[in-house]
């Protein structure tokens, strides 16, 4: 039975005798087993391979870099509504070479990432700074990091919010026992690399270095200061290694020996007086820089750097460690030097007035031309045409007209149609990028620049930049600044960025970096009793319409390609400008009275250029910061490396041209303006000017800080009251520095008045002056003059 | 099976009518083309973001609606005609699916003379391929849908005057529905969002809709078209993917009347009937399968 058994194989059915069977070779029937058993061998082998690919990726896990995360904030997570946040991060690998570790912070409440990534070596350990913008009150940042996209570690740090005024901090030892330097003491180490991480804090004090500030640290407190942080910086022992720490820029005085120090502005102060001697360095103010005390010992230098001060002590904190006034006189000394109030909340730097300045002119995005689709319909009704012909042509013979005919006809004329279409595409993009280039010092600029950005579809918008930037989205109105809703990652102190645009939401960014300074030279010289303008642009750009302002008097330079010089006398006489303007409406007038801005959208230029003006100048109706600046447009954004094809592109270069010179000077009515600080009186509605009220008010008058110094021969005021002149009995006395007394003036409100033998009237570069009489029916008075006299 | 699909299409393309079909089809999209570029150039004197954009969105808005409108119109008539004109003593299943089949080639044949009017539209740079890719996927499904549709009535009724009227009536009625929900529910439940996903034009405005402009008259026009097709249900949702997945059954369902109706008694189970469950079955399987893709539109 056995032999006519009937064997079945895996190739089906395939039936062979038990003693052919017998017959076959062990490698048949091995074969055989391995074929019948072909799907179990499969299955073994697949198991296999996943097990070793298992055991491998485990070796390679085993193998990871092990990064641990340190984070910590300078200022105890103490923070400021609309200001960036500074997060130290130190990462330790003690495992392999690490080739992405991306360190991810995002604010509760907020979509937005703010990240940095880096390589990380094997075995090392690396710090940096991560800046985190608080666009609105957070209890706390979270801090992830990521080893090659895989998520590792998970922070969070405490935040704590404290208005701006309160936002001060000591590096070195607190001179006081109060809380006045509440954003802490700080170490060097401690002090962030960027100025953004300095924008919390009013007040900074330098008393003592524990180790150099680095390159990155002193450029972030010059362009701190500059945006109108107030930095004061210790004297006695250790002035000399402060100072030498520091860039020159932030160098109010120097140090030319020791002295015993005129106590008095201590005192005033401090409200207290103050008996034992105080010791300290002498200071020997640089230009533009303002004494209080005894010139040949101050107590103290002020010094005006851009929107913010210097304050350079001459005697060590410590020395006033026993005194009965010192939480008095710090108190009074370490006030902030800026106030701004946004809708964002207040801040005591300037950037964010001047995105607010920036923000009515952010819908202004460039027109795209209307393709010439006019063509295309003719061309379309031409097929037509042909289509019809050819129908009524196989009208008789249709037998024969084949229907892949029209349809060869219909393909070819689409394809021909596709083409032209995509020859002619007209961008389904448009960007308006507005860069403000301020000079900060000789070798530095910082940039800001603000992208608004609109697409008809979605689009991944890349850009490229020359210098790293640090960005976050700039909400603006009828858009919420996220991309879709979705989250966001923005790298921070990098020279790329993608972004995600939404079809038809208009999203705007904020770029921020420190870039070279464009070699243009800018001064104001005292020459042959007037003053001169000299421009030298030295730089590879071609400055278009320069203007040197001061006020509202403009001097206008034209265009000043690379390599071109450029003098002129500033007028004896100015036109005082209409009221209401802002200095940014009058360079457009005089550009478009002189015919000048006609471009293709020039109402649209006009409203970018004027809103890139303003807020170069930041004037603030209650700050005295009236210039000289120097604004020119630029040809190029030095901020990319190549030029945007789509959009519009403004770029507005701001100086701060100093005053140099000696001897005569005679400035013509506007250099003398209002200080609306030292002024008591209220600004008035349109920012020029002051509300008088009452019986008796008092004015101030002051000198760009340059001419500070000046001593007057002649003095004249103009007043121009809104208000009735007529039938009010105004009496105007001028304080006298040199008596203290207020001396009568000779005064018409209707005419130009002029002080003679006035030197004793000008101290400081400021004229106090004190009205009375029936002030209320003035209204609002703008009040300007002119000095002669001489610069020494 | 081929004989009767070359006889079916010899029979029907030397009709006069269809020439005239073609010639009405392109003379439709250019009078289409016409008064949107009379209308875009009323726009123009309007200072608008991305004018080109919104031009170009309006245009293919337009044509796409002309097209859709056009082609549901004509497919009940073309196959009343391929009814009248076809070999009524022969009338089994095989001639059922190729008189189907020629209808949908001449209607396809139709959309593709359309496409130099469809070749414009990247002159405005405000479409993407997708976008227009998705929309014509819902013509061609609403050809093939509407193809059946009329096949399937003239099939059942037998008489081409009655099976056109009722075809149009229930059209009519089926499109009015569509609105009638659309502009008076309130909240967008499941059906809801079902019944506005099978008007035609709610489902090929859908892969348009997302990118419409937001402010200005042409966005104005837009939106009011929105309101008639959509509702309350968000411009976002990808209704066409619930078309196109629902058309395909009734498509199915259709057919399956119609071979119901237009074999001889008694009734037997025929080869057509076991490849017509296979496809069905494999539908159906693909439906499930592929559900996240579609009920994307669901609530």
């Amino acid at each position: 039975m056995i032999a006519h058994r009937r064997f079945e194989c895996c190739d089906g059915v395939q039936a062979f005798s038990y003693n052919e069977a017998i017959s076959f070779s062990r490698f048949r029937l091995a074969i055989m087993i391995v074929r019948r058993l072909r799907l179990t061998v499969l299955l073994s082998l697949v198991a296999v391979c996943l097990l070793a690919a298992q055991i491998t990726s485990f070796r390679v896990a085993m193998a990871q870099p092990t990064v641990s995360l340190e984070l910590g904030t300078p200022f105890a997570g103490q923070y400021v509504v609309g200001q960036w946040l500074p997060l130290r991060v130190t990462l330790r690998n003690q495992g392999l070479s690490a080739a992405m570790v991306t360190v991810t912070a995002t604010p509760a409440d907020s979509t937005i990432q703010y990240a940095r990534t880096l390589r990380l070596a094997a075995q090392t350990q690396q710090s940096l700074w991560l800046y985190v913008f608080l666009a609105q009150p957070a209890r706390a940042v979270f801090v992830t990091l990521a080893i090659d996209g895989l998520i590792v570690d998970r922070q969070e740090v405490a935040l704590l919010l404290r208005p701006v005024e309160r936002m001060r901090a000591v590096v070195g030892t607190s001179p006081v026992t109060s809380d006045l330097f509440a954003a802490g003491s700080l170490r060097v180490a401690n002090l962030p690399d960027h100025h953004l991480g300095l924008s919390n804090l009013s007040v900074l004090a330098l008393f003592e270095l524990d180790g150099p500030l680095l390159a990155a640290q002193q450029t972030a407190l010059l362009a701190w200061v500059y945006n109108g942080g107030h930095l004061i910086i210790g004297g006695g022992p250790a002035a000399i290694a402060l100072q030498a720490a520091l860039p020159p820029a932030l160098q109010a005085a120097t140090i030319t020996g020791a002295a015993v120090i005129d106590r008095e502005p201590v005192v005033t102060l401090g409200k207290s007086s103050l008996n034992t001697p105080l010791l300290g360095v002498k200071l020997a103010p640089v230009t533009g820089a303002q004494y209080r005390g005894d010139p040949a010992a101050p107590a103290w230098v002020e010094y005006a750097v851009g929107r913010g001060r210097v304050t350079q002590l001459a005697f060590a904190p410590e020395a006033l460690a026993a005194w009965a006034g010192r939480e008095q006189f710090w108190t009074a000394l370490a006030q902030p030097v800026l106030f701004v109030a946004t809708p964002a909340g207040a801040s005591a730097q300037i950037t964010p007035w001047q995105l607010q300045m920036l923000t009515p002119a952010l819908d202004a995005l460039p027109q795209i031309a209307i393709p010439a689709f006019a063509q295309g319909l003719t061309a379309l009704t031409w097929y037509a045409l042909a289509m019809v012909l050819l129908a009524l042509g196989f009208w008789r013979w249709r037998r024969f007209a084949p229907a892949m005919s029209l349809l060869l006809v219909a393909l070819i004329s689409a394809g021909v149609g596709l083409w032209w279409a995509n020859a002619n595409a007209a961008p389904a993009y448009s960007a308006l990028r507005m860069t403000l280039i301020e000079v900060i010092d000789s070798e530095r600029a910082q940039a800001q620049t603000i992208s608004v950005m609109l697409s008809a579809m979605p689009r991944t918008e890349t850009m490229v930049f020359t210098n790293p930037v640090i960005a976050r989205p700039f909400i603006i109105a009828g858009s919420d600044g996220s991309p879709g809703g979705g989250s966001e990652s923005l790298a921070q102190m990098t020279t790329q960025l993608e972004r995600q645009l939404a079809p038809w939401q208009t999203q705007a960014l904020w770029t921020t970096a420190l870039i070279p300074a464009p070699v243009v030279r800018s001064t104001l010289v005292v020459d042959q009793g007037r003053l001169r303008v000299d421009m030298q642009n030295d730089s590879q750009y071609t400055l278009r319409d320069v203007f040197v302002v001061y006020g509202d008097q403009l001097l206008f330079f034209g265009t000043l390609r690379p390599g071109a010089r450029s003098v002129a006398r500033w007028p004896v006489l100015f036109t005082p400008a209409a009221a209401g303007l802002s200095l940014g409406q009058l360079v457009i007038k005089d550009l478009q009275e002189n015919g000048l801005l006609i471009d293709g959208d020039m109402e649209k230029a006009a409203q970018i250029r004027a809103a890139l003006a303003d807020a170069a100048v930041a004037a603030l109706p209650t700050r005295f910061d009236p210039g000289p600046f120097v604004l020119a447009w630029l040809d190029r954004d030095p901020t990319v490396p190549v030029q945007p094809s789509i959009g519009s592109v403004e770029t507005l270069l701001v100086m701060r041209p100093p005053i140099r010179g000696q001897g005569e000077l005679s400035l013509p009515v506007g250099w003398l303006r209002l200080d609306p600080a030292g002024s008591e009186a209220s600004p008035c509605l349109n920012g020029q000017g002051v509300q008088l009220s009452g019986e008796i008010a008092e004015i101030r008058l002051r000198l760009p800080p340059d001419l500070s110094s000046l001593r007057a021969s002649a003095i004249q005021v103009r007043l121009s009251p809104a208000g009735a002149t007529s039938n009010v009995n105004l009496a105007l006395r001028a304080y006298n520095w040199v008596t203290g007394a207020w001396d009568a003036v000779a005064f018409n409100p209707l005419s130009t008045m002029t002080m003679t033998d006035a030197e004793p009237y000008l101290r400081f570069g400021e004229v106090r002056l004190r009205l009375s009489g029936g002030l209320d029916r003035l209204g609002c008075v703008v009040a300007t003059g002119g000095v002669q006299g001489v610069l020494p | 099976m081929r004989a009767a699909l070359r006889e079916e299409w010899q029979q029907l393309i030397q009709r006069r009518r269809i020439l005239l079909l073609f010639i009405s089809t392109v003379l439709v999209m250019l009078l289409t083309a016409q008064r949107t570029g009379q209308l875009a150039g009323m726009a123009t004197l309007a200072a608008l973001p991305l004018l080109n954009a919104q031009i170009g969105r309006l245009f293919a808005t337009s044509l796409c609606l002309a097209l859709q409108g056009w082609v549901m119109l004509l497919s009940p008539l073309l196959a009343v005609s391929a009814y009248t004109v076809g070999l009524q003593s022969k009338m089994n299943l095989t001639v059922l699916v190729a008189r189907l089949l020629v209808v949908w080639a001449v209607m396809i044949l139709a959309i593709v003379l359309t496409l130099p009017f469809f070749s414009l539209l990247p002159l405005f740079g405000s479409l993407s391929l997708p976008e227009i890719g998705w929309a014509f996927a819902v013509i061609v499904v609403t050809v093939l849908l509407s193809g059946a549709y009329g096949v399937c009535w003239v099939t059942v009724v037998r008489n081409p005057p009655a099976a056109l009227f009722l075809a149009y009536s229930v059209l009519m009625m089926w499109l009015v529905a569509g609105v009638v929900i659309a502009v008076w529910d309130t909240q967008p439940t499941s059906p809801v969002v079902v019944a506005v996903a099978f008007n035609p034009f709610a489902a090929l405005l859908a892969p348009l809709a997302p990118a419409f402009p937001p402010d200005g008259p042409i966005a104005a026009d837009l939106q009011n078209l929105l309101r008639f097709t959509h509702g309350v249900v968000d411009r976002a949702t990808p209704l066409y993917r619930l078309y196109i997945a629902g058309s395909g059954l009734l498509i199915l369902v259709l057919i399956g009347i119609a071979s119901f109706a237009v074999r001889p008694q008694p009734r037997r189970w025929q080869r057509f009937d076991t490849l017509f469950s296979i496809v069905c079955a494999i539908y159906l399987v693909a439906l499930g399968m592929g559900r996240e893709w579609w009920s994307v539109a669901l609530p």
